[in-house]
């Protein structure tokens, strides 16, 4: 059975009935997007793999109980930011950097902690032009407060529309709104040296 | 090119890059927009700032992720999953439904709690006495049960076979084969066990295999 071809909602049922390879779709469907995520909450990489696998480890331990009538992306992704947000209260926030964690002490820890993109269809070139930009719009969202930060990486990097992102966030409407709004202007006044 | 004298406010060349405007009101600063060189300029600028946003590359975590979280994902059986979604129907999911479970339980335990405090408070009952005549129905109750089934077992013509097959068995083995034999069936049922809940209760993870023996 191929399971990519199947919806969410499939895939868990066979989840649920014990299909050990229906577990390693989610998996494979979310993985990126919720370390992604976690990855630019925390920005820490050794922190987000431990806390993207506790969030997988919560969300399939408790299929059981997932409610089909929300969405799954809200579900796991609601995880995934409680559990960072869980961390980030215990321990300070740092300096994103794409260049590797400040925690890294050498070569190999530099190395095993930059950031690593995964798009398929971008050649080496695009990736060291887009690293340039790229690297002053991560600073830019690192620099941003943890909830203006959550609101504009849920909806201009995972593209969930405001709705979702409200629900994953546990706050109104208006608040997704509001913390957008201010997210895009902070954002905007410290890409402004870029315009040119 | 005319310039406008007035400009729409930001929020609202802000609603109108990302599309989230009405359509009259869309018609209205999409009209303005195209003769405003400034209100042009910054809707450029948040349309290029979206644009970077949404190109941010998707990160991947190290290789071996998915064997890491299923090492800690305990794949249950379908009949183990739809008793955990039954009973989950019963858990109420808000803090009225949870106050009204927890007032129907507190209801009996709050009767027995009385009617023990009663039965105490009388002075010809005792902690003691009461404890004496509990485990005396309970064992008699247990002893009743027991010596029926063992009776309506011997009574049996399958229990008569069995005992008459044991008795020339051992007569025509000896006591040490059969001894064998019974410890080579006891190790054989525990092993059967063990396959049975393995299987039943420890399904696999990680790629394991299914607990099987051969003989």
């Amino acid at each position: 059975m191929d399971y990519r071809e199947l919806t969410d909602q499939e895939v868990i049922e066979r989840a649920r009935d014990g299909r050990e390879p229906a577990f390693r779709e989610l998996i494979r469907r979310y993985q990126r997007p919720v370390f992604s995520l976690i990855y630019r909450l925390v920005r820490d990489r050794e922190r987000a793999e431990d806390l993207a696998q506790d969030t997988f480890i919560k969300v399939l331990n408790a299929l059981d109980r997932y409610d089909p009538s929300y969405k799954f992306s809200s579900w796991i992704f609601k995880i995934a930011h409680n559990t960072a947000l869980d961390d980030l209260r215990r321990k300070h926030p740092e300096t994103l950097s794409i260049h590797g964690s400040p925690h890294a002490s050498n070569r190999d820890e530099i190395e095993a902690t930059v950031l690593t993109p995964v798009s398929d269809d971008e050649t080496p070139e695009e990736f060291t032009s887009s690293k340039e930009i790229g690297g002053h719009i991560e600073k830019a969202i690192g620099n941003l407060r943890v909830e203006y930060r959550t609101a504009i990486l849920l909806c201009h990097v995972e593209g969930r529309p405001y709705e979702e992102v409200a629900q994953i966030m546990d706050v109104p409407l208006g608040t997704v709104k509001t913390y957008i709004h201010r997210a895009r202007n902070e954002l905007k006044k410290q890409l402004a040296h870029l315009r040119c | 090119m005319r310039q406008e004298t007035q400009h729409p406010q930001d929020e609202r060349l802000e609603a109108y890059s990302d599309g989230s405007l009405p359509g009259n009101e869309r018609a209205a600063i999409g009209s303005h927009v195209r003769k405003c060189v400034r209100c042009q300029s910054e809707v450029d600028d948040w349309r290029a700032l979206f644009t970077s946003l949404a190109a941010l590359p998707l990160l991947s975590p190290s290789p071996g992720f998915a064997n890491r979280v299923m090492a800690h994902v305990t794949v249950q059986q379908a009949w183990q999953s739809r008793t955990a979604a039954a009973l989950a129907r019963f858990v109420p999911r808000t803090t009225g439904g949870l106050f009204v479970a927890v007032a129907m339980l507190a209801i009996p335990a709050l009767a027995a709690g009385t009617l023990m405090v009663w039965l105490l408070s009388r002075s010809y009952l005792t902690g003691y006495r009461l404890w004496v005549f509990a485990t005396d129905q309970f064992a008699a109750g247990t002893n009743q049960v027991a010596s029926g089934a063992v009776s309506r077992l011997l009574e049996t013509d399958i229990a008569v076979w069995l005992a008459t097959t044991m008795t020339a068995l051992l007569g025509s083995t000896g006591l040490r084969a059969m001894t064998f034999v019974a410890g080579g069936l006891s190790f054989a049922i525990v092993a059967s066990i063990w396959v049975l809940y393995r299987n039943l209760f420890r399904t696999p993870n990680r790629g394991s295999t299914y607990v099987s023996f051969t003989f």
